[in-house]
């Protein structure tokens, strides 16, 4: 099946005049993209579930209230934020119990009345608040059981999917950024400046990176940037040798000499005229990159190395799922995310691939 | 051409790994020439294992009776009194203290341990670890030991001792029975040699010598005699002295402390105790095994007579991995596993080795010291430089609450630094949560208000911020205080940090607040963390700038008590002073031990020794518990038929009955 | 093909001082060295951690506070009392090293000492106003030229005129010797050799396994490509790529360990403990027995790239001019597949084949931890918490090796299949 679509897009791509612009190249990989069905779901499911997942905390997952009706006006929690018990003549020290406080206006008949979030349990509240209990199994109120404080698993595994995919995509970003310049500028250049740079990228990709963790947070607090640029400083690596193999291939294309004859400056031939061409690598790999950008945080969390608690983080879910091992669930749902959530990129790297590839399958018989 | 040439380099390559790798049949083998010393033993009492047991010696030297009695020869045991000298004649009825007389030798028992030792030495560079100590204890002996309920003075390697008037200066005369495992009788030159080592600053100890340094260099009197003067007075020397393990002298005479480090680094030196361990039981960072000696002179001493039964003792290593050392327990490999865990203890244990009673579950009062486990707040610069805030924090936080949902209620909150043993004073307040309180305190020191995120504010507008750096294994431990603070308006930030920045930032008083977790130590010293003198520098036990007249002036006087009585009222004042002024704020102690062990083996009916026996708790199990072949075929008839045995009685309540008991006489003699 | 190594080579050493320099710097900045572990050690006696109580406790000990002195004479031994170039320099080996210090005391009008250097030799060291020293033999004549002294500062409370004397000698990387664990306590060289070998071990079996599945998966693949069989087996190699290996070896081991379920597998360890004893067959049966979950986890994430990269490739060949012209000369799809396509496929896989085994030798000190081996992942992870700098230090030099070991592998491996390519 899916073979007859690659003939279809070959087709389609074989068609437009050899004028058209990079652009239009892009569209055309595009709409190869979205034939390659498995890649092209997963890519809406993905960007979709990312995208709303950012909106979790006030409409859906959250100890607060989405509205509480008081005294014939409405507030709203879980976008306002801090709401002391006191304030809905509730006798608590600290915030609402939303809770608590519906139960108590639907026993007293009142007409104040709350509206919680879908997902009634936060990823903090442990059992401190009362009526949460630790190693819960997963039910209709804890869908996916409770951890060894009492959180509810479910909770932090949607907002540690939010921070999860930010964090893949930002340390993607910034050490492709490095990452190609670099490389780029390498390819383009050779020589000596590409002798050097390639010795400083061999020095530098043995920087002890557990020690520069434990000695930037043995000064800061580490957070999710500082984790970033961190891991960013060592992972940028892989991509200049792409690069740098691109450029080097590119540049000795008739293009490239043309332009060069015509006096375009070195910045404008980089950027302008061989980088589009060798965009391929930077695509391919970026969902990959985001996979190992996910890893890394999970492995830095495992270790105790990551962001501080109580975040919520599947490498901290993972290691404590691991430690009450027999606790099921609480192994299966971060091991779980985790493969779906990669899996999903694996499928749209994949597509990409394809999409991206020149030439055409066509196996002749 | 060429091509054959990179085959040939691939195909040499290809055997550079393979040698390398060891696939061959190489190892590392202990050389057997250094071994010989070691000769297999024929004798066995244990008829289900294969004889275990070695003798060490071939000639033992023969008893001396040249030396006159007054110099501690033959016959000093009728003349002692007179020379001022005294000792310790056990009662029967105190007999079955030291083991009990249905004990039988033999068997084997295993351990795991999670830690390989640096080194096998027991003294000098990276030797301070539990691992050394626990076969430290049982291949060595000191000159006394301290009796396992009384803690007074019992003979070891010396019968008798003496202690000047002053109590500046100790005798102790060595039992001329005393025979080092390669036949050599033990003489007070090896004492004399023993202190040397550890003074040799080359041997990499420096807390060695502060604390042998506090003792003159120690004469040997006569062959069996030896005295040492103490620089000051205090009761510690004589227990510093009298339990330092000694070490053969003609071995160490002529080593200096850096040929001793590389010599002895995984080679024992000759020792005097029970046990010995043989080359061919090391296997670097996999396992190592103590071997009963049948030539240990001290066999027949109603002290030892029912102790240390077992003939071999296994270490086996199972490093970081906690899971996976419960694991191998319950598949047999460890034989008994003393839970740490609440979470484990209550639903871990129900596998089916427990249910069928194949594995018994014990849980164990004894009165070891507790340790210390909470929050420590620097009282040097604010905010906990205000005691308000320091008293604060404790009201805010639910202990209650906590022990029931994570603890399952088996701990109990701590109020004092020794609590739970006889240091502790029973007036120290009992800290009740208590938020209105807190927030009362919070408000005089000027957190009132409460900003749209809901933490507290002061005028300024600044936030009540606390910053706290942990390792990460106790996160669940701190995250519930956090969100308890959170309720109440304080942000409480934690970093995970690692054991070694840890510590700096401990030690380098950049914390205003640490969590501190300190073992506990049977004889207590508040000094190194209390004193006047350590709040104002880096780099001791005192991190919370604690300054208190009295209680320096206490330090002093508890030094120099020699009455146990006396010094558990000094211990006492102290604990109420440094408790009331907060400057930590601790949580549980555990007032029982959790014991797992396969059903193989039999123990004197109080199980356990009443306080932590040289700081060690797996150490009672090793010492007084014995292979019991009857309790083992049973053992494995029933597994064999799937059978249940006996689970038997949960709790172990002797020691809490026998000072319930002891409470009581005492106070029936008082009102007589 | 001489001159390629020597390119090789040359350009390595630079490389090599870079990376040095920049971990040995990086070393001194994290918190905590050693000094501060025995200072811990000393502090907290028998700290240990635990959930309410438990853990060890002393008699009397712990809480000691080490004098100034003391420390002065630790930072000696550890070579904290040199600036951080002199010490890099030692580590090199090419600045003498100071060892086996020994302080001696004269009291104020003595000039000569008698001085024992261990195993019952003694020196003879003299002294005049001017603070000179020198050294001879026990006979006092021969001047000895093994030992050095120098005067130290005198302490406030006595006149006595301090010195010490040491040995020293040119030790470090250059000379062959990597130094000293401090965790260890013995030299770094004899710490690895036994991780060397077992990581080698798991290295090798893991990247043959992976290679000699991945490359007849992704074959098949290639020729089956859209189909279900395609599909699943992709689902399943991408399963196994984003579940952590570890993770999946501490389910295994604890299902099939024997601890709580199925009684299969050992529980960790690298071979039985009774191993030396077994006959060579008991030995072959033992170690794989243990070997096998422990492989799994090692080389589970390298099956999916693996085999990805093998159809791929294959697929890319397939559509390749020449074998249209192959298949328009009516050769047999087999012939073609076999003899024409598969052997410029496994270019881009031989090309990893350095990097495979590099990264399998590496070790992960999460596969490591859960099986109870002692490979190199765990021993340098544990070398970072511990602060045990020259095993850090020997460590980079081992990955520093291995990544030229590998980078030639590679080319080697690339020549081999590709009879295109010549070396520069």
């Amino acid at each position: 099946m899916e073979k007859q679509e690659n003939r279809a897009s070959a087709h389609v791509e074989t068609k437009p005049k050899e004028q058209q612009i990079s652009l239009s190249i892009l569209k055309k990989r595009w709409l190869k993209f979205k034939t390659l069905k498995r890649g092209y779901y997963s890519f809406i499911i993905l960007i979709v579930f990312y995208l709303v997942s950012f909106t979790f905390p006030f409409i859906f997952i959250s100890s607060r209230a989405l509205v509480v009706h008081y005294e014939g006006k409405n507030y709203f929690p879980t976008i306002a934020g801090f709401y002391p018990g006191e304030f809905f003549g509730e006798d608590v020290s600290g915030e609402a119990n939303y809770r608590e406080l519906k139960e108590k206006w639907k026993r007293a008949k009142s007409d104040n009345w709350v509206l919680l979030a879908p997902y009634e349990y936060g990823p903090l509240e442990d059992i401190t608040t009362e009526g949460n209990k630790m190693f819960e199994k997963p039910s209709s109120k804890h869908w996916l059981g409770s951890d060894n404080t009492g959180r509810d698993v479910f909770s932090r595994l949607m907002l540690g999917f939010t921070i999860s995919i930010s964090f893949g995509i930002f340390i993607t970003t910034v050490s492709y950024v490095i990452g190609v310049s670099l490389g780029a500028a390498m390819g383009y250049f050779g020589g000596k400046f590409d002798l050097i740079f390639q010795r400083f990228i061999e020095v530098w990709s043995t920087l002890p990176l557990l020690f520069v963790v434990i000695i930037i947070s043995s000064i800061v607090t580490p957070n999710f940037f500082l984790l970033v640029a961190i891991l960013a400083s060592v992972s940028w690596m892989g991509m200049t040798y792409f690069m740098r193999a691109e450029f080097y291939r590119e540049k000795t294309k008739d293009y490239v000499a043309a332009a060069l004859s015509m006096g375009q400056s070195n910045r404008k031939i980089i950027f302008k005229h061989i980088l589009p061409n060798s965009l391929v690598p930077i695509i391919t790999y970026f969902p990959f990159s985001v996979i190992s950008g996910i890893s890394s945080l999970v492995g830095l969390d495992f270790l105790g190395f990551g962001l501080p608690p109580p975040t919520p983080s599947w490498g901290q879910m993972v290691s404590v799922g691991l430690q009450n091992i027999t606790k099921w669930w609480m192994v299966l749902s971060p091991l779980g995310a985790l493969f779906i959530t990669l899996m999903l990129i694996v499928f749209i790297g994949e597509a990409i691939r394809e999409a991206f590839d020149p030439k055409v399958f066509s196996r002749l018989r | 051409m060429k091509k054959r040439y990179i085959t040939v380099v691939m195909f040499l390559m290809c055997v550079a790994l393979w040698t390398i790798s060891g696939c061959g049949t190489q190892t590392e083998q202990n050389d057997s020439t250094t071994d010989q010393l070691n000769k297999e033993g024929t004798e066995s009492k244990a008829p289900t294992t294969r004889s275990l047991v070695v003798r060490t010696a071939e000639t033992v030297a023969p008893e001396d009776r040249e030396t006159a009695p007054e110099d501690g020869g033959y016959g000093f045991e009728e003349i002692f009194e007179d020379l001022g000298f005294t000792t310790y004649v056990v009662p029967d009825s105190e007999l079955i203290f030291f083991g009990d007389p249905k004990a039988e030798k033999g068997g084997q028992i295993t351990r795991i341990m999670s830690r390989f030792p640096a080194t096998l030495r027991i003294e000098g560079q990276h030797a301070n670890y539990v691992e050394n100590y626990m076969f430290g204890g049982m291949i060595y002996e000191g000159l006394i030991e301290t009796h396992p309920v009384t803690l007074e003075f019992i003979p070891s390697l010396a019968s008798h001792w003496k202690i000047s008037e002053d109590k500046m200066q100790f005798w102790f005369r060595i039992n001329p029975d005393a025979r080092w495992s390669d036949g050599k009788p033990v003489v007070a030159d090896d004492v004399v040699a023993t202190w040397k080592l550890h003074m040799d600053e080359t041997i990499l100890s420096p807390s060695d010598q502060l604390v042998y340094g506090k003792l003159e260099l120690p004469v040997a009197e006569s062959k069996y005699i030896v005295s040492v003067k103490c620089k000051e007075l205090n009761w510690r020397n004589f227990l510093y002295f009298g339990g330092m393990y000694i070490y053969p002298h003609h071995y160490l005479k002529d080593l200096t402390g850096t040929d001793y480090l590389s010599d002895y680094q995984f080679k024992m030196l000759p020792g005097t105790g029970p046990y010995t361990m043989l080359e061919k039981d090391i296997k670097i960072q996999v396992s190592y095994a103590v071997t009963r000696r049948l030539d240990y002179w001290n066999a027949d001493d109603p002290l030892m007579k029912y102790a240390y039964n077992f003939d071999k003792v296994k270490f086996v290593v199972v490093k970081d991995n906690d899971m996976l050392e419960f694991e191998k327990f319950k598949k047999g490999e460890q034989d008994f596993f003393y839970v740490k865990k609440a979470e484990r203890w209550v639903e871990g244990t129900n596998f089916e080795a427990v249910e069928k009673g194949w594995v018994k579950k014990r849980n164990i009062f004894t009165q070891k010291p507790s340790t210390k486990y909470g929050y420590a707040f620097n009282m040097r610069k604010p905010p906990f430089d205000d005691k308000r805030l320091r008293d604060a924090f404790s009201y805010l936080i639910n202990r209650d609450q906590m022990n029931e949902e994570l603890f399952f209620n088996l701990f109990e909150p701590q109020n004092s630094l020794y609590a739970g043993t006889v240091y502790e004073n029973k007036e120290n307040e009992q800290i009740e949560f208590n938020p209105k309180k807190a927030m009362e305190l919070l408000a005089e020191i000027g957190w009132k208000e409460r900003n749209s995120d809901g933490w507290l504010i002061n005028d300024e507008g600044e936030t009540l911020r606390l910053d706290i750096a942990i390792p990460k294994a106790i996160d669940y431990r701190v995250t519930p205080v956090q969100q308890m603070l959170r309720e109440y308006g304080i942000d409480f930030q934690i970093k995970y940090v690692d054991t070694n920045a840890r510590w700096k930032l401990m030690m380098d008083r950049s914390f205003s607040i640490a969590f501190e977790h300190w073992g506990g130590l049977t004889f207590p010293n508040p000094e190194t963390s209390y004193h006047s003198r350590l709040a104002d520098e880096d780099n001791n036990n005192n991190l919370y700038g604690f300054k208190n007249a009295r209680v320096d002036e206490l330090c002093a006087l508890y030094d120099v008590e020699f009455n146990q009585g006396r010094r558990i009222k000094i211990i006492q004042e102290i604990d109420k002073i440094i408790t009331d002024n907060r400057s930590s704020f601790m949580t549980f102690y555990r007032p029982t031990d959790w014991l797992l062990f396969w059903d193989r083996y039999s123990y004197p009916e109080y199980m356990v020794s009443r306080y932590l026996n040289g700081g060690i708790e797996d150490w009672s199990v090793l010492k007084y518990w014995w292979f019991d072949a009857e309790k083992a075929q049973k053992l494995e008839d029933a597994m064999a038929k799937g059978e249940s045995l006996p689970q038997g009685e949960l709790d172990v309540m002797y020691w809490r009955n026998y000072v319930q008991n002891l409470e009581q006489k005492a106070s029936e003699a008082e009102s007589k | 093909m001489g001159t390629y190594f020597i390119r090789r080579g040359l350009l390595m050493i630079p490389t090599f001082f870079g990376a040095t320099i920049l971990v040995f710097v990086i070393l001194q900045l994290a918190p905590g060295g050693p000094l501060e572990q025995v200072i811990r050690q000393m502090q907290a006696g028998g700290q240990e951690a635990g959930e309410a109580g438990g853990g060890g406790s002393g008699d009397v000990a712990g809480g000691d506070i080490m004098t100034k002195d003391q420390l002065d004479k630790l930072k000696r031994f550890y070579g904290f009392d040199k600036p951080i170039i002199v010490r890099y320099l030692m580590w090199l080996g090419v600045w003498s090293r100071e060892i086996e210090h020994r302080d001696v005391e004269f009291e104020p009008g003595v000039y000569e000492m008698r001085s024992s250097v261990g195993r019952g030799n003694y020196i003879v060291i003299k002294r005049t106003d001017q603070e000179k020293y020198s050294i001879f033999n026990d006979d006092g004549k021969t001047p000895n030229i093994e030992w050095h002294a120098h005067q130290l500062d005198t302490k406030e409370e006595s006149d006595n005129i301090r010195a010490t004397y040491y040995k020293t000698e040119f030790s470090g990387i250059l000379t062959g010797n990597l130094g000293k664990s401090y965790s260890y306590v013995q030299p770094v060289t004899d710490v690895m050799k036994p991780r060397f070998k077992v990581s080698v071990f798991f290295g090798i079996i893991g990247f043959l396994l992976s290679y000699s599945v991945c490359i007849p998966l992704g074959i098949s693949k290639a020729l089956r490509h859209g189909s279900p069989y395609d599909f699943f087996s992709s689902a399943l190699v991408f399963m196994g790529y984003s579940i952590p290996g570890w993770a999946l070896g501490a389910v295994l081991l604890m299902a099939l360990g024997g601890g709580s379920f199925w009684d299969i597998f050992p529980l960790g360890g690298f071979r039985s403990e009774n191993w030396d004893m077994l006959p060579l067959w008991g030995k072959i049966i033992d170690q794989a027995h243990h070997a096998v979950l422990p492989i799994i986890a090692y080389s589970i994430a390298s099956f999916a790239t693996l085999t990805v990269l093998m159809k791929n490739s294959l697929l890319e060949n397939l559509s390749q001019d020449y074998v249209r012209t192959a298949f328009a000369k009516g050769i047999s799809e087999k012939r073609v597949v076999w003899l024409h396509t598969l052997r410029n496929s496994v270019i881009p896989i031989a090309s990893m084949i350095g990097y495979a085994v590099m990264i399998l030798i590496a070790g992960s000190y999460f596969v490591e931890v859960v099986f109870n081996i002692d490979g190199f992942g765990k021993m340098s992870y544990q070398a970072v918490l511990d602060r045990d700098y020259p095993i850090v230090m020997g460590f980079l030099v081992v990955v520093v090796l291995l990544r030229l070991v590998a980078n030639i592998l590679s080319d080697l491996a690339l020549a081999m299949v590709d009879p295109r390519i010549r070396f520069r």
